[in-house]
This record gives structure tokens, sequence and C-alpha cells, in this order.
């Protein structure tokens, strides 16, 4: 019995001694990277360094896939190969291209295509292509040509088809002509690849074990685990016309995405043109939205959600943030109104348009 | 009391050695424990490091309070010490940022990119996993040290 007893302690002493040194074994790793997508993504994840090799190495397959899918510059990726085909053409959707179009669509028909996947030729006509030097004062694109431009724009241009597990987007409308040029329905999948990318990070952060870091990809989307000490974080925002941040909410184990006029835009003649472009007057919004937030979406959708609620203005943004659809998937909204008089923040959780600056708690 | 007393005299529940053994378990655990701890990073921002296309060209350790310019940045990399700040001029042929050093953070004064990213809302590293990004010139300041509860969208 003595002899039981010693052993159990023995064992039970050389268990803990083994736990604790495999605790200590883990350590916060930051990983980032710069040249995918046109952005910067920063992952900080605690684990032990076989697994963070692991991590490093599918984070940046992940990233490599994104990017070769998205990335409309790419001869490769779907967007390209659909935006070069002929009218009548069909492409054939990878699985990855699959998914972001079957997320697109799902918000566009959610907001009423305020989420619009084909403004392509408007963000291009307006100086806010992927790879394009923003420059201020820049003269705004012919109106004659944004309205040419909606023969080919909406995504009624587009159609999508299933055959023999295979799935094809189809170009529905036929190029329009302007200024000795021809224009095609295009599509623009940069407004959802960085929350892509964040889902499928975090996705590999729950196969490998990993509960404790956040995946933020530029100022658009995050999705943030537990804090290094298995607490909430502390999630502040950016305050979309001062330096610093606005507001702070304790978050764990949830996605945030933003969008805003703030991260790309230009100023000419004393007014602010933004990337962020109205599908159905072609043009960058202009309806007092500085910035929105949506917290608690699935980050794909969220970084659709957020660009729409800004192109669908201030009254809705509240309707959508009190719907019941809102409400029943727990989504969360905090977004930024200019007026005459100073800046206003929104919050659901305050349910109210807060009067006064913008404000920190 | 007494016949419990011999008993557990006659039991020999605590032997010599095994207080020897309980001894060395307990130092062990003392050790590891201070081991971790003592050595464990406890400032929030301990080093800043400077990459130009993924190489690292400069660090600043804020306990040293010392700098090393690695081969590849003895190209890119100029400093310049006032005060207490010191500013480290990064030269490649894509274009200059300038950073400056303070007591405990880091930050981009001045760049020539386009966009300006790296300057704008006053980006600045204060903790471990901190970063800014100059994406058109590849540059990238990390903050490495104890990861804080703060995040920012």
């Amino acid at each position: 019995m003595k002899k039981l007893a010693r052993a159990a302690i023995l064992i039970m002493t050389i268990l803990s001694v083994c736990a604790f040194a495999a605790c200590t074994g883990e350590k916060a790793y930051v990983f980032t990277d710069s040249v995918h997508l046109g952005s910067s993504l920063k992952a900080v994840v605690c684990c032990d360094k076989g697994t963070y090799e692991v991590f490093s190495k599918n984070a940046i397959k992940i990233l490599d896939e994104t990017d070769s899918e998205f990335n409309s510059q790419n001869p490769e990726s779907f967007v390209y190969r659909f935006n070069k085909a002929k009218c009548g053409e069909s492409v054939e959707l990878s699985a990855v291209a699959k998914e972001a179009w079957t997320a697109a669509k799902a918000v566009y028909d959610l907001t009423e295509g305020a989420y619009d996947p084909t403004v392509k030729n408007y963000v291009d006509a307006w100086g806010f292509a992927q790879d394009a030097n923003i420059v201020p004062d820049r003269p705004a694109p012919e109106p004659e040509l944004l309205e040419a431009l909606k023969e080919v724009s909406g995504t009624d241009k587009v159609e999508f088809t299933e055959k023999e597990g295979k799935a094809y987007l189809t170009k529905t409308a036929c190029g329009v002509e302007y200024g000795g040029k021809t224009y095609g329905v295009k599509l623009d999948f940069g407004g959802l690849a960085k929350g892509f990318a964040v889902k499928k990070i975090t996705d590999l952060c729950n196969e490998l074990g990993i509960t404790r870091g956040y995946v933020s990809y530029g100022s658009s989307s995050i999705y943030l685990l537990k804090n290094t000490k298995d607490a909430d974080w502390d999630l502040k925002l950016t305050h979309p016309r001062e330096d610093g941040t606005y507001y702070a909410v304790k978050a764990s184990d949830i996605a945030a995405s933003t969008s805003g006029d703030y991260e790309r835009y230009y100023i000419s003649g004393g007014k602010r043109f933004c990337h962020i472009i109205d599908g159905e007057s072609g043009a960058p919004i202009s309806n007092g939205v500085c910035s929105v937030t949506v917290i608690g979406c699935d980050p794909l959708i969220g970084d659709c959600l957020s660009t729409a609620l800004c192109v669908r203005g201030e009254e809705r943004i509240i309707e959508f943030a009190n719907s019941d659809y809102a409400k029943a998937n727990e989504i969360k909204v905090v977004a930024v109104f200019e007026k005459e008089d100073g800046l206003r923040v929104f919050s659901t959780a305050d349910g109210e348009i807060l009067s006064g600056k913008a404000y920190e708690r | 009391m007494n016949v419990k007393f011999e008993r557990v005299k006659n039991g020999k529940y605590f032997l010599k050695r095994d207080i020897i053994l309980y001894a060395a378990i307990v130092l062990l655990l003392t050790g590891l424990f201070l081991g971790v701890f003592l050595t464990r990073e406890n400032t929030a921002l301990e080093k800043i490091e400077v990459y130009y296309k993924e190489k690292l060209i400069y660090s600043y350790d804020f306990l040293q309070k010392s700098a090393i310019i690695t081969e590849t940045g003895a190209n890119y990399v100029e400093t310049r010490t006032d005060g207490a700040e010191t500013e480290v001029k990064i030269t490649t042929p894509d274009g200059y940022n300038k950073v400056i050093i303070g007591d405990g953070y880091a930050l981009v004064a001045d760049a020539d990119c386009f966009g300006k990213d790296c300057i704008r809302n006053s980006k600045r590293i204060s903790g471990g996993g901190d970063a800014i990004f100059c994406l058109p010139h590849g540059i990238k300041i990390l903050g490495v040290g104890e990861i804080g509860n703060e995040v920012t969208l």
C-alpha cells in the first residue's frame, strides 16, 4: 500500500513537471506577409515551435491559393480568366472561386445589390484599380462612360450554373463600346479576398488546435481567438478622420470586418472620392458614411457586408443592425457618419446614434 | 493517542530517501519556475526589427539601447541620434522611409511612397507583435516583445 502511494505521488509529480514543461514550450509567434493581395497580413499565434512551422507553411499555401484565384493581374486566376472571357463564354469556377461567388451573391441578395462584385469597370474608371497609384485631383470619368458601363454591371449580367459536379460563370451581357474601347463584364473580388484568407487561416488555427492569437488582414478583416492570456482582446477601431481609435470592445472567438472611405481615397475639388463604389450610380459613395464595422460574421461574409452597408447609407445601416437577420446571427454593427456638425457614432450595443464626438470606451 | 503514534512510527511513511526525493522534486519545480519567469520578456517592447524585402536590415534593442545594422542594411541605413530620439533613414532603390525611435516606441515620420499608409493615422509600434508595413517600398517594421491585449482594426 505504501509503495503504491509513493508510486502514485511520483507519477503525479512527473506528470505535473511534464505538463509544466509542455506549457512553457508555447510562445506567441508573429507571422507576417506583405506579398499577397496587395496588402499586409499579420497573425499572432500561441503554440509550440513545431506547430508554428506547420502553421506558417500552410498559411503561405492559403495565401498563394487566394492570390492566384482572386488577383485580377494573374493570368492563371479565375478572375483574370473570367474578365478576359467573351460574351456568352463560360468559365469554370474552382472550389475557392465558387465559395467566394456564393458568398458575394448571398450578400448581393441580402443587401438588394449594395454589394456588387461586378463594379470593376467603375472601380478602374475612378482610378482605384488594384495596382493604381492613387493621385489627388484626378478628373472624374465622363458621365457618358459611367452610363455606358451600366450595360456591363450587375450580377444579372452573370449566370451561375452547375453541371456534372462543376460550377461555371457565364457572361450574359456583351461588351459595350465607348471612346474606341470595348468594356465587358468584369468581376472584382478585392472586397472579399482578405476576408476569405482570414477565414481559411482561422480554420487552419482550429485544425492545429491554436486557441490563442488573432489573424488580421490590412485594416479590413480580423479574426480574434483568445488573447495570449486566454481572455478577451481589446479590439479598437481606427478613427476614420483623426489619429488613433474611436471605439473599443472586448471580444474573442469572433470576426470583425471594417470598410470605410478613409483607406483608399483622394480629394478632388475639395471632395473626397473613395474606393467604395455604389453599383447603382457607378460612383464612389458620398452618403456621409465614413466607416462601418461588422462584428460576429463569418469573415468572408463580413468583408462583403461591411462594404455593402457603406453603400446603403445611414438609415439602412441602422435598419440592418436592428433586423431579425442581424439579431438571429448575433451580428453587431458599429458605424461612423459624417454630419455638418461633426461625426456621429452608431453601435448596435448602444442602439442609437451617440451625439458629440466619436468616443472611446 | 499512543497507539496511533506507534502505528505511524512503525509504518515509516517518511523514509529518509522519500524526503530526499520530495526535496529534489520541489527544487526541480522551483528551478523550472524561476528559470522561466526570470528570463521571460517582461517589457512591452524589447526590440524593433526593420526588414527590406523580407531581409533584416536594422534592429534596435531597447533593453541594451543598442542598434545593429546588418550587412544587407549597410547599403540602405543611415542613423542619427538627437537627444532621446534616434532617426533611422532607410533609402532603397524603391524610395525612402524615415523611422523615429523614441523611449519605448517607433514610428515612420516621413516617406516618399504613394498613399503614405505607413505614416497615416499615427501608426506606432509600442509593443511586441505591432507592425508597420510600407508595401510600395517593401519595408516592414516589427515590434519584438510581450504581446499586449490591444488589437486595432
